[in-house]
């Protein structure tokens, strides 16, 4: 017969460890809950998720109106291509997150935070494309290419955001452009002297045609500015003659040819 | 991830769109936001289901539309009908880039960029070279190998223009993104920088003497 007060400090100490692991346990659990759930999410708060899911619950609302599938459609479509992004984004920063984490340039709750977003997107995507899933129909599975759309839609509008972009810059070439051929050209018929002026005044593809010549004979000028200003009889000045001119209408010259064989002069 | 901000939305009875109250301060974004899905939304009611194609399929008649765009275009230019041809560019181009974005955008960027090419090509001719060069940047920028004559066009309106170092950086790029068609297809673009740096060399000698 064992002696039942020698099995009580084994049994005390069995006790007090599990229960101190226990409520180390719990505890931890719960500060790390707490700690996730005040951590500051990697992303802002994604709008097309919340149109999407304010349609999707529209129907709770008191005095519901009718949500037609197409809606939900379209609607599901912007809130992939919002996942995508993210997603993208996710796999991007993860490997120089994990580089800089090693250094050490990172703390763990950066690291901490990292892996939450990424979770959530993992979620969201099996989200959206259970919900693909349940908005098509027998002939087309959705879910088995809604996200190649988006990634498309995706690509599609960094595109044009970069062609839009570029337009900017091409109207400030343009505007460039535009404003030194005038410049060039007033210039240059102030050096011309003035009995040439005063025939075309509309803007026509030779006027442009001028231009050219004439910014090239300007242009020329720095090179053999004595070759051009020993054709031309006046001795004036551009600047100068720019000041008189001014009150002139900006014209082309009569003929075109002439130009371009006195540019050939020029170049020779 | 539990939650969402529940919006205060609103469907139109007649038209399906989505309606949101016109002015919310807390989010400056909804508005468009709002917008973008109600045009994606019409754009996708021409699919039964509403469901678009996977990006693989291609709507035929816009292809045959921009095709035929850029055929007239080309013969007008061919007619030396420079300003025309650039008014029928310009029509294929908005064509193109109209195309419905769950659609291949490598089909897109092809696409435009040729239209772009051929449009300074017109612009070429009628001496803008302003609109050249931009029209021909942008055909670079989106289709930058296989392009020789986008990147001629490109340095020649710049050369055009004066803008001599400018010229012969475009052309340098093009020089190796063309790498593979060396001796083949970059004939010009190796003339015109021979050509460029002579003009450098003589600018150069000119401010010297001076």
């Amino acid at each position: 017969m064992i002696n039942l007060t020698t099995l009580i400090p084994p049994i005390l100490y069995i006790v007090i460890i599990v229960g101190s692991m226990a409520t180390f346990s719990s505890l931890y659990r719960k500060r790390k809950a707490q700690a996730a759930a005040s951590m500051e999410p990697w992303f802002p708060q994604s709008i097309a998720r919340d149109i999407y899911l304010t349609l999707l619950h529209l129907p709770d609302t008191p005095n519901p109106p009718k949500v037609p599938d197409s809606v939900l459609r379209a609607a599901l479509l912007r809130r992939a291509t919002d996942v995508i992004q993210k997603a993208i984004v996710i796999r991007q920063s993860k490997g120089p997150l994990q580089a800089l984490l090693q250094k050490g340039s990172v703390g763990d709750d950066t690291w901490a935070q990292f892996l939450k977003a990424e979770q959530d997107i993992d979620a969201e995507i099996k989200e959206v494309a259970e919900d693909a899933m349940a908005l098509s129909n027998q002939n087309q599975q959705w879910a088995q290419f809604i996200f190649q759309s988006a990634a498309e839609m995706l690509t599609n509008e960094r595109l044009r955001t970069k062609l839009e972009e570029q337009n900017v810059k091409s109207q400030e070439w343009s505007e460039w452009w535009g404003k030194r051929n005038e410049k060039v050209r007033s210039e240059f018929l102030a050096s011309e002297g003035v009995e040439e002026i005063g025939q075309g005044t509309s803007v026509n593809p030779a006027a442009v045609f001028t231009g050219l010549v004439e910014k090239k004979a300007g242009n020329v000028s720095d090179e053999d500015g004595v070759l051009v200003e020993a054709e031309v009889t006046s001795p004036t000045t551009p600047k100068e003659s720019k000041s008189s001119n001014k009150s002139t209408p900006i014209a082309t010259p009569t003929s075109t040819p002439s130009g371009s064989v006195r540019k050939k002069k020029g170049r020779k | 991830m539990e939650s969402f901000t529940l919006l205060p939305l609103t469907i139109d009875k007649v038209t399906n769109a989505v309606l949101a109250p016109s002015s919310t301060p807390s989010l400056p974004a909804l508005p468009d936001a709002i917008s973008d899905l109600n045009t994606l939304h019409r754009s996708m009611l021409q699919f039964e289901n509403a469901i678009p194609p996977p990006p693989g399929l291609i709507n035929p008649k816009r292809s045959a539309q921009i095709n035929k765009l850029r055929e007239s275009g080309n013969a007008a230019f061919r007619k030396q009908a420079f300003g025309e041809a650039v008014k029928l560019y310009s029509l294929a181009l908005e064509m193109c880039l109209g195309r419905p974005h769950w659609e291949q955008s490598a089909l897109v960027r092809e696409e435009s960029a040729m239209i772009y090419s051929n449009r300074a090509q017109a612009n070429i001719a009628m001496r803008n070279w302003a609109e050249g060069m931009c029209d021909a940047e942008m055909s670079c920028g989106l289709k930058p190998k296989d392009n020789v004559k986008a990147w001629y066009r490109r340095a020649l309106c710049l050369k055009e223009m004066g803008k001599l170092e400018d010229s012969r950086e475009v052309l340098e790029m093009g020089c190796e993104w063309e790498a593979e068609n060396q001796g083949k297809t970059d004939g010009d673009l190796r003339a015109l920088l021979r050509d460029v740096h002579k003009a450098l060399e003589e600018k150069e000698k000119i401010a010297g003497a001076a």
